[in-house]
Parts: C-alpha cells; structure tokens; sequence
C-alpha cells in the first residue's frame, strides 16, 4: 500500500512536468520569395511528416504573373525521386503541387519553368527521440514490470518482495530525474541550422557529438556581379576565406539573397535571386537605362549572423527607355493607382525617426514575413542620384502585429488583414538627402512608395 | 532453509535481468557502425564517398564515381579538397588514385580536427571539370 502511495505521488510529480521540453528537430513550413524568370512567385514547402510521405509545395502568384506551367521536382543526393507539374493560373494566389519524399536529411526542390531551374535546399528532418525521453519511458516501463514481480513475489514470500519494490522505486526514481532535468538540458546543434545537414546528422542529431567549437560563425562572402547576358544577371557568393563557393545558405526573411539594385537614375528592385548551382544565383532584370548600378546582397550563412555584401555593377540598357518614377518628399501620392500618405517625424541624424506610409484600407498581405519593408540608401551626392557611394544602406521591416493566442507561426501572404499603417523606426546615422523606399503588398501586388528625405544634422550623430 | 535461499536469487535475477535489458534498449547504439558512406550526383557523374571512421588526423577516402550512364567514368584527374568552412581553412588538395573500375583512394587526407568538413571531389577529364561538395562531421 505504502508503494502504491509513493508511486501515485511520483507520478503526480512527472505529470507536472512532461518530459517534451526538449528541442528535437521540428519541421516547420519554408516560405521562400523566388523571382523565378520573369515570375516573382513566393514558394512554400510545407513540413512532410511522415516520412516517407507526400510533400506539398505551394506557388503564390502575384498580379501580373504570367500563367503557366512549372514542373516541380524533389531531388536527394542529384537523384531526382519525384516530380509534379504546378499550373499557375492567371488569378494572383496560391497553387499547390504533391511530391514525395521518402527519407529524412536534405533535400532540393527543384522549380522549372522551361528557362531557368530554381534549386532551393530544404531538410526534412526526422522524429527523434531524445536519451532522456527514452529513459523517462524506460524507467517507467521496468517500474511497471518490477511492480508486477513483486506483486507475484508478494503473494508467495512477502518478505522478499522488497526486492523488486526496490528496483521499482529505482526506476521511478531514474525516470522523475531525467524527466524533470531534461527540460534543462542544451539541445545538440540543430543540422540545417548550425550544421551542415547529412542524412547521418539529420537522422538522430543526439549521436553527434558536443561540437569541439562553440562559435558556428563562418567567413563572410564576396559578392560577385556580372551581366550574364541582355536582361540576366548572375551573382556568385564566395567564401572570404577561401575563395569556395559558398553553399549553405540559409532561408532568412523568406528568402535566401535579398538582392537589392538601385539605377544610376534611383530606381530600385528588390529581387530574390533563384538558386541554379552551389553558390550561384541567377535573376532576371532588364535594365532600363545603362551605366553603374549599385547592388546589395543580404544573406544569412548557416552558423552565422545576417550580412550585407555591396558591390557595382555596370549594366547596358536591354529595355525601352522609360521615366524613372518620381520620389517627391513626405505627403500624399498615387502608387499603383492607389493613393499612399508618406508621413516622417522631423529626421534628425542620430535621433530615432519615424516613417509611416498609409495605404487606402486595412487590407494589406504580409510580405517576405513582414508587414512592410522600408529601404534607405544615403546620404546622396548633390544633385546625383547614385547610390554606389552611399555610406548607409539599411533594410527595415515592420513586423505583423502579434495575435494573443495565435498558433501555427506566422500569416502567410493569403491573410489580407493588416494596415492600413506601416510604420518604421530608423535612426538616420549621417545628416543629408536620403532616398526611401517602402513596400508592402496589397492585393497581390507588391508595391513600391519612392521617397526622399532630408535629415536634419544633429549634436547626436554618429560618424 | 534453502528453498527460502533460493527464492531471492531468483528474484535478484531477475530485476537484473529487467535492468540491464532497459539499459540496453536505453543506450543501444541506435545507428549500424560501419564507414561513413555519402552520396551526391551532378548532371554528369555520381560520386559516392566513403570514409572507414572519419577521425582527426589520417584518413583514407575511397571515391567511386561513375557517369550518367553508371559505368565507371574515364576521369584524367581527380582531386579530393578539404575545408572547415567556421575557420575558413582550405587545405591542400590531395590527389586520388585511380584503383580501377571506377574506384579512387585519397591516402592519406589529413583532417587537423574535429568538427564540421566539406570534402570537394573535383573531377577533371575529356568533358571539362565538375565537382561535388560532401559535408562530412568529424567526430571527438
């Protein structure tokens, strides 16, 4: 009797504190911003589980974007095991395709649309179950066991039934601990994440070692630019250590290069380069006037933090000449046939401003993740828009406002509910004429607000 | 006096019995040891690595590489390159020699430690060069 009590009282204890705090990998979806030819398509794979398993990837289209058909196709180790033909229609959102999977480690998604073939890395993890899960479970499993040995042993002989009551309590005892100490324990290095995922790592990340470094930080890159031919552009990242091509990138802000290109004459793309082989990125952009365009590359190695690669890139014009769109100051303006109030706080270098855009209703799409997207290129030369000189070149975001009590990550871009404000925080470093853009998606369509500002010098700037 | 003896053996044998069976599920190696074997194909050749425990210090990698067509590839050179990609180290390329029938053996490729590795395989022949990257963990 005194057993079951004690029993009853350790279970009561582990039921209060259950033994899933511990991080084993988890699936969740991938949302990945490709411009694939001339299509600026969002993909997302959604988390296959189980495996082996179908595997559903999404197209959201945009306004705009041609109709057609990409054939999409998921690739192990170079071999191809699966494919499905995604017909996008001529109605902007999403369309969905069912591939397979039947491994856990990484994998490539590969998207074709007859031109070009995206290839976007991807892991599907593995359910694991971690030693101090499994020892929870064991521990109760021999204590049950035991229980019934010593039950049988107490009918018989009462007195050597405190043998097995011994070992019972003994396994309660190994299962509590580890139960109430696992929420404690650090998870190994997360593959995909902080390793590179292999089918070994992915499979079961506990047999991996405690790594003998603790930084996971890796070398920047160097960017390289280079017309690949009219209305191409291929940009190549590089290892700054070791000249390699640098293959591990990872997804961050919904996309892996977030390429930003400004014109000699101050218009601005904001493009997501798709992935064609280790290391090279390939998009298409046809450039509208010729002459030096500056060129950003924001990116995320795996291990490490977020970076900015800029380099210069002469362009020669493959497209008719057209009117670069005006960037009037803050007030109202019309883009895209809607009408958009830009409002600034008085900007004052080193002092925090706030830029706020109003867009017609409170419809707006989550883009790339975020409400909206501020860019800041400056402080321009007089009477020059170009930007390759510029000493501040910063990217924003303002984020989705946070629902109580919502589950399942974050909207995705079908969750027209946001706005009609997008507001942004910035502290402008240097005093003097800055040039803005601010994106947000409404019905769609990506829009783009040009601006220009001037900041004011102040006693707090930085130098 | 000794049937009442008997009685706790068996009993102490077999809670052992039902420990060590736990411990055994419990800490049973859950992977089958053997050499690290990976995979990787490009649109003209698969290579498959094979590294008998990778450790740090010397180790032997066997490459079989074959073509589109899976005989074995008619290759002039190939080259297995190592590198840390936290440290950004690159090592000097180790050549590997042709043991017949598609197979090469990179002896000795010296990994200094322990950590993450991508080993680049890079193929030189009649249609050009072509490489693969493997990343391959070097346990303690």
């Amino acid at each position: 009797m005194a057993f079951a009590a004690v029993v009853l009282a350790l279970l009561a204890v582990t039921g209060a504190a259950p033994a899933s705090a511990d991080g084993a990998p988890v699936g969740a979806d991938l949302h990945i911003a490709q411009t694939l030819g001339d299509r600026e398509l969002t993909v997302v794979i959604r988390r296959a589980e189980p495996v082996p398993g179908p595997l559903r990837v999404e197209l959201v289209t945009h306004t705009g974007t041609r109709p057609g058909p990409v054939l999409a196709r998921t690739s192990f180790a170079g071999a191809v095991t699966s494919s499905a033909t995604i017909a996008l229609g001529a109605a902007p959102g999403p369309y969905d395709g069912t591939l397979r999977v039947d491994r856990p480690g990484p994998w490539e998604l590969l998207l074709d649309d007859g031109e070009q073939v995206a290839r976007i890395p991807f892991v599907v993890p593995a359910l694991v179950t971690s030693p101090w899960e499994k020892t929870t479970y064991g521990g109760f499993v021999a204590a049950g066991v035991l229980l019934l040995v010593a039950l049988g042993a107490a009918v018989k002989r009462p007195r050597f039934a405190l043998v097995p009551a011994a070992g019972m309590v003994a396994a309660v005892a190994v299962a509590v601990t580890a139960a109430l100490l696992s929420a404690q324990i650090t998870p190994p290095p997360a593959p995909g994440a902080a390793l590179d995922p292999t089918e070994g790592t992915v499979d079961d990340p506990f047999a991996v070692p405690p790594p003998s470094i603790v930084d996971f930080s890796r070398p920047p890159v160097n960017l390289l630019a280079r017309a690949e031919g009219p209305g191409k552009l291929r940009a190549d990242l590089v290892d700054g250590s070791t000249g390699r091509p640098v293959d591990d990138l990872l997804v961050h802000d919904n996309a892996l290069v977030h390429l930003v290109l400004v014109s000699p004459a101050g218009r601005m793309w904001h493009l997501h380069p798709v992935r064609t082989a280790p290391g090279s990125y390939s998009v298409r952009l046809d450039a509208p006037e010729t002459g030096d365009y500056a060129v950003s590359a924001e990116l995320a190695r795996r291990g490490g933090g977020v970076q900015l690669a800029r380099t210069k890139l002469s362009l020669t014009a493959t497209a008719p000449p057209s009117p670069a769109p005006a960037a009037p100051g803050p007030g109202p303006r019309q883009v895209g046939g809607m009408p958009v109030d830009l409002k600034t706080t008085p900007l004052t270098a080193g002092r925090t401003g706030t830029v706020t855009a109003r867009f017609p209703a409170a419809d707006l799409q989550p883009w790339l993740g975020m409400l909206g997207h501020l860019i800041v290129v400056g402080p321009l030369p007089d009477g020059a828009e170009t930007a390759i000189g510029a000493p501040v070149w910063a990217h924003a975001h303002a984020m989705t406002p946070v629902v109580p009590g919502a589950v399942g990550g974050q909207p995705d871009e079908t969750v027209a509910a946001y706005g009609p404000d997008v507001a942004f925080s910035y502290t402008f470093p240097l005093p003097g004429r800055y040039r803005l853009w601010v994106q947000a998606e409404r019905g769609y369509s990506v829009l783009t607000v040009p601006a220009t500002v001037e900041v004011a010098a102040g006693n707090g700037e930085s130098r | 006096m000794t049937e009442t003896r008997r009685k706790p053996v068996v009993l102490i044998a077999t809670v052992a019995v039902v420990v060590a069976g736990v411990l055994a599920w419990l800490w049973w190696p859950s992977g089958e040891s053997g050499p690290t074997v990976l995979d990787a194909s490009t649109a003209g050749h698969t290579v498959r690595l094979s590294i008998e425990s990778p450790k740090a210090g010397d180790n032997t990698v066997s490459l079989t590489i074959t073509d589109a067509h899976g005989r074995a590839a008619p290759l002039d050179e190939v080259t297995v390159e190592p590198v840390m990609p936290q440290m950004g180290h690159a090592l000097v390329p180790v050549p590997a020699i042709a043991t017949g029938d598609g197979g090469f053996r990179a002896a000795p490729t010296v990994l200094p430690m322990t950590g993450q590795w991508e080993i680049t395989v890079t193929m030189r022949g009649a249609s050009g060069q072509d490489q693969v990257v493997f990343p391959l963990l070097v346990r303690n």
